[in-house]
């Protein structure tokens, strides 16, 4: 609006323009989804366009009230009264520092991101800010799993998210590994326990039995869930990451089962398997294991008639 | 150097890694330099044992056993003693298996046969001689001189066979080569035959063959 | 053909056969096809020895003979050939459990002697039957000859035993070299009557029954009439161990052990007869087998192991569905495939015992997924990022697995490159094959060791037995006892520990020479698809 406008303001009554704030406010307050223009309108007929503008602008301004948009039209909704008293005092950087960690959610961000999206060069002024949000409690740095040395940034009532945590195996960022044998150990001896009820149940059907030591990874997650090792919930695709590793260890094996049911998509199902053969002749002598093989020679300082090892393991 | 942390160091020393010790595992109580062997990381498994396996070690010694004594397995030859001791005839040496063995020429190159007979065919006295062979009585005689002149200059048994094939060669310029072809053929037959004392009898050299060990026992006899 | 190769061939003559043959076997080995001058010359050894060795060896089936163009006859030596040494005891042991005792006998003459005529080996299993038989003080009446020569026959349509090849001879009728047979199947001809009368050279007496018979061809010529080798156009009267058959046997064995793993013992029983079926049908070196049906397979099954149609069924079911494409529904086995499988697994089992069960998971991880970059490897594996990290770069470090780069900038910078991470099994298997020639040659030298360290103890020992078992006859408990005395108990604990000790390394070599057979059985059959039937 143009200079005038603000001159003729000026000759308003103060008490209008507190009036309105207050109004608006009021409204924010009944309706929590915002309001629109109109409504402010409605609402004080007597001011003109110019007085809500400034009214509205303070608000802003202050905090009080925040503008959305909606579609074509733009909203206006009552601010939190925390964040109006946290964010009371801080200044702008501060604010668009929050603004930015907020949008990141649950995922955070990390210190150089924050520094591309403010357009802040300065990194001590950035940490300075982050350490005041910090204390002020608004925000707080969580370890990424992925990188240890990576702190993400988010709010400090939100939960970090699973990418950034990794999982019901990490607790603490630290990759819990003994978590992951024990499931593996206890998946396993379920497999193996079905194998055998199997084989009882079925001694002279071989492949009825075989279908029948078979088990879903859903079965698998049952069994661990009602043992009640695990603090996490478990998800299947957990437990499925458990199993594969069971796969790695050459301990089960994978195989499809179409279900006859509804989806008709293919199942994967798990079995208990020995290895193939039996431990190699090799590490059954101290040459399969010894460090300095290649250093081995007949008539060398290390040598098979002066080895060690060789006498170690003859001397059992 | 990779530092102090060598033989005694807690910590990761680089060396200790590159070396294959785990944390914190005990290390030998060894100053400088590092272990040759270093403490293994796992240690072998035990063999395994049982009945089939059992059976096939029996087997194998078995078999080392069979092969040492097999005429196969070839040793080297009875170094010349300084005196004959009459115990090395009863001494019951691998030799004896090696010389019972002859491959039948049949099979083998005729190259791989022993040219030292060649020596016992040039001095001619065949019992069983085709009557053609007669007329070389003249020939075969002169061979004879010459060859016992060898005889007598040897004294190493195991340069007889390097002599003897230099004679050979002499003896094959001066001959037919039909002839020594088909004397040759023969005597590849009859060469085990020739072995016999009746012929040998005859040839006494004082300091045997060598290693005919088999032939030893020829020489009271007549 | 690689130094451990090599040096392990060089441990093995020496252990058979003496230092002097395995220096001539090793010079050949190095060299290709030599004559014999040069062969004398560069060992540096007499003549005579020389040409001892050399009979030795072609006796042994190690050393073969060619005339080249110049008309030398040049000498030719295999390493396979030395390493079956290494199994002889498997062959022998493999022979008894198909065929029995007189069986076994009859393979094991036949390994000592290298080649024999039948007549010989039989002659002497016979002797030793017999011999055994009295011992033990049976009641069974003495074997005759007539089922020896049965078991023989066996032998020879089992493929186990074959006879050997001819030799050429140029027109003077001189040997000048071993024929490379154009039939094999001549090779396996069933033997004549006269195939058991030839007992040519093994022993003094009976060379010269035999030279009678080979003089009167001579100077007969050409009088065919009494049996020596030339005049069989189907191949010389000499027989030999066929070990190509024998590999097939193990390798079938590890299948079906394998099976027997996966599956149950049953199912074992079903691959055995499937592959027994399939060694009459398919060509050797085919890496699939023929096809059979579920008829054929039904009947062929050992008449106590007979199940019903519908169980076989199922079997066979779950052997073409779970075994690791051993068996396809059509019936047939994937041989290349089931060696693969063992390969791997024999690998697996190296890795579980050389770096534990995490580097296992991380292996299979590599092998399952081809080219991995490092982070994936320690995630899918769900192991501690850290001690996972370290022990792949152990493996890396001992070439179990490889690393190929992918740079996505022009300059090569570690910062953008991607690092794969794979398995080439190929590799992998010949150097871990490596690796067991050097471990057999290892504890064969340890062990010579040990004995020759305690060869006066042993001689001892062999010395107080001698006269123990002669004095036997003669009762006089007090002086046997007194000679006893003579070993102390020291000494005889020491013996004891000589003994295990010895043992301990003849089991690892056997173990270790299975692991080598399942290793170069991989290696070849990548390698050569189609081989000639060989020794």
């Amino acid at each position: 609006m143009a200079a005038p406008i603000a001159i003729v303001k000026q000759e308003l009554s103060e008490d209008t323009d507190i009036d309105i704030e207050a109004k608006i406010i009021e409204l924010c307050t009944l309706t929590p989804k915002g309001i629109t223009d109109d409504v402010i309108k409605a609402a004080v007929p007597q001011c003109d366009i110019q007085q809500r503008v400034i009214a509205v602008n303070r608000l802003l301004s202050t905090n009080h009230i925040e503008l959305m948009k909606s579609g074509a039209k733009l909203l206006y909704k009552l601010k939190d009264p925390d964040a109006v008293s946290q964010i009371k005092g801080a200044d702008t950087e501060e604010k668009v520092v929050f603004q930015i960690i907020k949008d990141a959610q649950n995922k955070g961000i990390w210190t150089r991101d924050i520094r591309i999206k403010s357009n802040l060069k300065n990194i001590q002024v950035l940490n300075k800010i982050l350490k005041n949000l910090e204390s002020k409690k608004l925000i707080k740095a969580v370890k990424s799993v992925n990188a240890s040395k990576k702190k993400v940034y988010m709010l400090y009532n939100l939960e970090p998210d699973q990418s950034v945590t990794g999982g019901p195996w990490y607790s603490a960022s630290e990759f819990e590994s003994e978590f992951v044998e024990i499931l593996n150990a206890q998946a396993h001896k379920f497999l193996q326990q079905k194998a055998l009820d199997a084989s009882i149940v079925y001694p002279e059907d071989p492949w009825k039995r075989l279908q029948t030591s078979y088990a879903s990874a859903d079965n698998v997650l049952q069994h661990i869930t009602n043992l009640g090792i695990s603090k996490v919930n478990l998800s299947v695709k957990h437990m499925e990451s458990i199993l594969d590793t069971l796969i790695y260890d050459g301990k089960a094996e994978l195989s499809a089962r179409t279900s006859g049911s509804s989806d008709g998509e293919s199942m994967k199902i798990y079995r208990a398997v020995q290895p193939l053969t039996d431990t190699s002749g090799l590490v059954k002598t101290p040459c399969g294991v010894c460090p300095v093989i290649s250093r081995c020679t007949v008539d060398g300082l290390i040598s098979p008639k002066t080895c060690i090892y060789m006498k170690d393991w003859l001397d059992f | 150097m990779a530092g102090r942390g060598r033989g005694r160091g807690r910590g990761l020393s680089i060396n200790i890694e590159a070396l294959g010790l785990g944390r914190g595992e005990v290390l030998p109580s060894v100053a400088q330099p590092p272990p040759l062997y270093p403490p293994l990381f796992f240690r072998p498994l035990p063999p395994a044992r049982n009945s089939d396996l059992d059976y096939m070690v029996a087997l194998r010694q078995e078999l080392r056993f069979s092969l040492h004594k097999s005429p196969y397995y070839v040793n080297a030859p009875h170094k010349a003693k300084d005196i004959e001791r009459y115990s090395d005839k009863y001494m019951l040496g691998a030799n004896d298996g090696a010389q019972k063995w002859e491959p039948d020429w049949n099979m083998f190159p005729a190259e791989l046969q022993e040219k030292r007979k060649r020596k016992l065919k040039a001095t001619g006295a065949k019992p069983n001689l085709k009557a053609a062979r007669q007329t070389k009585a003249p020939d075969v005689s002169q061979l004879l001189e010459k060859l016992e002149k060898v005889d007598e200059s040897r004294e190493n048994p195991d340069d007889e066979g390097n002599e003897n094939e230099e004679t050979e060669e002499g003896v094959k310029k001066e001959k037919n080569e039909d002839e020594d072809d088909e004397e040759e053929e023969e005597y590849d037959e009859e060469d085990l035959e020739e072995e016999t004392d009746y012929n040998l009898a005859y040839f006494d050299n004082g300091e045997g063959y060598g290693d005919d060990d088999e032939d030893d026992d020829e020489g009271p006899t007549y | 053909m690689s130094r451990l190769k090599f040096e392990l061939c060089e441990q093995l003559l020496k252990e058979c056969y003496g230092d002097i043959v395995a220096t001539v076997g090793m010079s050949l080995l190095h060299n290709k096809a030599t004559p014999l001058a040069m062969i004398i010359h560069r060992t540096k050894m007499e003549a005579k020895q020389v040409k001892q060795a050399l009979c030795s060896l072609i006796q042994q089936n190690i050393v073969t003979f060619h005339q080249n163009n110049s008309g030398l006859i040049e000498y030719s030596g295999s390493a396979d050939a030395i390493l079956c040494r290494l199994r002889f005891p498997h062959y022998i042991h493999c022979a008894k459990t198909l065929f029995g005792d007189a069986a076994e006998l009859l393979v094991e003459e036949l390994l000592v002697q290298g080649r024999s005529t039948l007549g010989d080996a039989v002659n002497k299993t016979v002797y030793k039957l017999n011999e055994s038989l009295a011992a033990s003080g049976s009641s069974i009446p003495e074997i005759s000859q007539n089922l020896i020569k049965d078991k023989a026959s066996i032998l020879v349509k089992a493929r186990l035993i074959r006879r050997c090849e001819d030799v050429c001879r140029d027109k003077d009728g001189k040997v000048i070299s071993m024929n490379v047979t154009f039939n094999p199947e001549l090779l396996f001809d069933s033997p004549r009557e006269h195939d058991y009368e030839r007992t040519a050279g093994s022993k003094r007496s009976a060379a010269e029954i035999s030279e009678v018979p080979l003089k009167k061809v001579k100077l007969e010529t050409g009088d065919a009439a009494s049996s020596l080798g030339k005049q069989n156009d189907t191949g010389s009267s000499y027989w030999c161990v066929n070990v190509h058959q024998f590999h097939h046997h193990f390798r079938d064995q590890a299948i079906i052990s394998a099976v027997a793993k996966i599956i149950d013992q049953k199912a074992s029983e079903v691959m055995r007869t499937m592959l027994r079926l399939s060694e009459t049908k398919t060509v050797p070196t085919d890496p699939i087998s023929a096809h059979l049906s579920f008829t054929e397979i039904c009947t062929a099954m050992p008449k106590d192991k007979i199940m019903t149609n519908n169980v076989m069924d199922q079997y066979l079911k779950c052997l073409s569905e779970n075994c690791c494409g051993f068996v396809t529904r059509i019936g047939e086995s994937d041989f290349f495939k089931a060696v693969e499988a063992l390969c791997i697994s024999e690998i697996e089992t190296i890795i579980l015992e050389r770096f534990g069960s995490k580097a296992l998971r991380m292996y299979r991880v590599l092998l399952a997924e081809k080219q991995v970059e490092q982070e994936q490897v320690v995630e899918k594996s769900m192991l501690p990022p850290k001690e996972a990290k370290e022990l792949l770069y152990r493996m890396f470090a001992e070439n179990f697995v490889t690393l190929t780069e992918l740079s996505k900038a022009p300059d090569h910078a570690p910062a953008r490159t991607f690092y794969f991470f794979n398995v080439n099994l190929l590799q992998v298997s010949r150097m871990l094959l490596e690796k067991c020639y050097k471990a057999a040659a290892n504890v064969m030298v340890r062990r010579q060791k040990c004995i020759s360290e305690n060869k006066r103890l042993l001689d001892k020992q062999e010395r107080v037995d001698a006269i123990i078992s002669s004095l036997d006859v003669e009762s006089a408990a007090e002086q046997k006892e007194e000679i006893e005395q003579m070993v102390t108990l020291s000494e005889r604990k020491q013996l004891k520990k000589v003994g295990e000790a010895s043992k301990v390394l003849e089991t690892s070599e056997l173990l270790l020479g299975h692991t080598i057979f399942i290793l170069e059985a991989f290696i070849n059959s990548t390698v050569r698809p189609v081989t000639v039937l060989k020794k």
